[in-house]
């Protein structure tokens, strides 16, 4: 049901008619389009692309997104630390991390820093919207 | 003949990470070799992108495993052919996003196996460094500190090769 009503909806729009707005914190490039083809189609809105944690914190505090998509290997700024200094700016942040590295440690590494939300890369695109409308509690 | 003896418990997490990461990417299961202890030097097939891995804490159930390296290989014409596949672009020559379409593919197929591994092997914590990218026909890459094996990945757009050199891999 959950797959049905995701192809027949645009998840990616809010109640009120605008859409869901998604800062990317990765150094892939291959990454950022992999999500941009992902979610667009679905409704949502790319708002920000950031190379590094560094710059996903910056980019975070000018565009407040809806969701933010973390990478953790990254140059600068890991996205462990990113996180936590959005956090401690917004308590209400939603980081969904995303990795190619998830074993346990790690999670609880993430969890410990309050992120709660965590998928491994690659990822198929409907295992990806799955997990953004879980972390957005959308109402599908 | 090499008298090697393999341990799979640290071979075969790459090997399924390798076969899962090119399915999902590029939606079709590749068809795998057997697994060869590299003898000589690794010839470079035109393409080849390495990461680190580094170890953190060693406990004493893993034993020595610990540093080493993950290579992939192929050929020029395959690296294009799977970033058009990724991009859904057509690519004439190798451009920036045919290197970190390897690069990407490289991290991933790492990080899958020595998630496997740090999650079986509870204190391990092995990390990866970022991956290196080279280019050239018959390039010769040598780890002379470590034993690797190599594996091909056969796909429609070529075949690509996983090299893995790894404290460990001796049973």
């Amino acid at each position: 049901m959950l797959q049905k009503n995701m192809s027949d909806k645009k998840i990616g729009i809010k109640e009120d008619g605008t859409p869901y707005r998604i800062l990317i914190v990765d150094d892939s490039p291959m990454i950022h389009k992999m999500i941009q083809k992902t979610v667009e189609p679905m409704g949502f809105t790319i708002v920000g692309n950031a190379k590094n944690g560094k710059e996903g914190v910056e980019l975070y505090d000018k565009l407040k997104p809806d969701l933010v998509t973390m990478d953790i290997t990254m140059p600068i700024m890991d996205g462990v630390d990113a996180s936590e200094n959005i956090i401690k700016n917004d308590p209400m942040a939603v980081i969904l991390m995303l990795s190619a590295m998830g074993d346990d440690d790690i999670k609880e590494q993430a969890k410990s820093k309050g992120i709660r939300h965590f998928i491994t890369k690659p990822f198929q695109p409907a295992e990806f919207i799955k997990s953004i409308v879980y972390t957005l509690k959308i109402k599908i | 003949m090499c008298s090697l003896n393999l341990n799979l418990d640290y071979i075969n997490p790459f090997l399924i990470s390798g076969v899962g990461v090119l399915n999902d990417l590029l939606g079709e299961k590749p068809v795998r070799s057997e697994v060869k202890i590299q003898t000589t030097s690794f010839k470079s097939e035109g393409i080849a992108a390495i990461v680190g891995i580094t170890k953190g804490r060693i406990i004493e159930e893993a034993g020595q495993l610990g540093k080493g390296r993950i290579l992939i290989d192929m050929q020029k014409e395959t690296a294009i052919k799977i970033a058009e596949a990724i991009y859904e672009e057509k690519y004439d020559d190798v451009t920036n996003e045919v290197f970190e379409s390897i690069s990407e593919i490289v991290n991933m197929i790492s990080g899958g196996g020595i998630t496997s591994i740090n999650n079986k092997f509870k204190g391990t914590n092995l990390r990866l460094s970022y991956p290196s990218i080279f280019s050239g026909k018959n390039l010769e890459i040598d780890s002379p500190k470590l034993k690797s094996v190599s594996v091909k990945f056969k796909l429609s757009m070529g075949e690509l090769s996983l090299n893995i050199a790894f404290e460990g891999i001796e049973g």
